[in-house]
């Protein structure tokens, strides 16, 4: 490899470590290779320059709507219902998540079986996802939701209220609650996070929006 | 990000022993940590606080599997980057997807030169939700976390060279987005530190 050849390699190599020298992360010999590329190349030179004003600019304090206490005080529920499951559960989370389903769909074919009759009509067999006639009561976007039996009352209580939902019908036979989401929820990210917010708690088995037929389904 | 602290090292443990206290600690110190990383990652405010939580469960019931292979930080910031990938990835399939809109904080009217350092971050910031997310992240795990580019390998699940390869990337984005960067550097004395 010619000089020139040797020079253009190192100075790719110093080009691409330059952030972590900014940061000052570099391993001892890194960085002493670094410094000596820098010491002779007016380009990395610059470029060095040029970054430590970026990493000045990212690290700058920002207004963020942070907010611990609140983030903390959603969480309470499902760090307890979290830890009560693990610590019956011998067969991991894949297992845990299957298990679950079945659970799920072995209670809702029971629950379906004793409270169905073979000639109830079409009209009036309940699906997780269907409407129903609360939708007329409720204003705001509305949720469905189906709750762990394990789930307590005040945990219920707690994630709902965190989330901005009031329950405008339920339970129904299969154990649907509807929920509406606050009127003064005016955020129209609102209800999508309201619905990952549902899901992602462990004492929500099944969540979903319902579509009403004059305004579009966010999710 | 220097070396683990005793506090965060003795804080998991006790998490990992169901200590609820250890764990409020915890999550106090990292929950501005975690935020700032999802909303910049994501570059979508709506989840941020329940991908924290997200986060925050995984080491409540997790914390008993850390072995001190990496930093608590390392680890924690990884559980983070997997539930901000996964929620990238939800937010792609669904039709209507919801950014903030911080590109629109980018204004092009105005001599350069007069140019606040705030607007400057501002435009820093609008540059940087043009970037995709993977990009955002390595520059925001660099300069915002500290991180080494070997952590932040370990961090994304990549090699050491993707790393240093979407570094490569965003740099020369945010060099054509932001020319006003080089005047700033040169107005602060950049060159000569």
């Amino acid at each position: 490899m010619s000089r020139h050849d040797a020079f253009h390699s190192e100075h790719e190599e110093v080009w691409e470590l330059l952030p972590w020298h900014v940061n000052g992360t570099l391993e001892d010999r890194d960085a002493r290779r670094v410094e000596h590329h820098l010491s002779h190349c007016l380009p990395c030179h610059a470029e060095l320059g040029r970054q430590r004003e970026l990493a000045s600019l990212v690290q700058a304090p920002e207004v963020l709507p942070l907010s611990p206490g609140h983030g903390l005080a959603r969480l309470e529920g499902r760090l307890a219902a979290s830890r009560r499951l693990t610590a019956r559960r011998p067969l991991g989370w894949g297992w845990l998540a299957l298990a679950e389903a079945a659970i799920i769909v072995v209670l809702l074919s029971a629950v379906l079986a004793q409270r169905q009759p073979p000639a109830l009509p079409q009209a009036t067999f309940e699906t997780l996802g269907s409407a129903g006639p609360t939708l007329d009561r409720a204003s705001g976007p509305v949720f469905r939701a189906l709750f762990a039996e394990s789930a307590s009352e005040r945990e219920l209580r707690e994630l709902l209220a965190g989330l901005g939902l009031r329950i405008v019908d339920g339970p129904s036979p299969i154990g649907l609650f509807t929920l509406e989401l606050a009127a003064e929820t005016r955020d129209p990210r609102a209800p999508a996070a309201v619905l990952a917010g549902l899901r992602a708690h462990d004492a929500v088995r099944f969540a979903e929006r319902i579509d009403r037929p004059s305004t579009p389904q966010g999710d | 990000m220097t070396s683990d602290t005793l506090d965060e090292r003795t804080l998991l443990d006790r998490v990992a022993g169901g200590d609820r206290s250890a764990f409020e600690q915890l999550y106090t110190v990292y929950y501005p940590r975690l935020f700032r990383f999802l909303l910049r990652y994501t570059g979508s405010l709506g989840h941020v606080e329940e991908l924290v939580n997200d986060v925050m469960l995984v080491v409540w019931n997790r914390a008993s599997d850390f072995r001190g292979g990496s930093k608590v930080s390392t680890w924690i910031l990884g559980i983070a980057y997997r539930k901000g990938l996964k929620s990238l990835e939800r937010d792609r399939r669904r039709p209507h997807h919801e950014d903030i809109d911080e590109v629109s904080l980018i204004s092009t009217e105005g001599p350069e030169q007069d140019l606040s350092r705030r607007q400057l971050r501002d435009r820093v910031i609008a540059a940087l939700s043009r970037l995709p997310p993977e990009q955002r992240a390595v520059l925001e795990l660099t300069y915002y976390h500290g991180c080494s580019y070997p952590e932040i390998a370990e961090i994304l699940g990549c090699p050491h060279n993707t790393v240093k390869t979407r570094m490569f990337h965003a740099r020369r984005k945010l060099r054509d987005i932001l020319p006003e960067l080089e005047r700033s550097a040169e107005r602060r004395g950049g060159l000569d530190r």
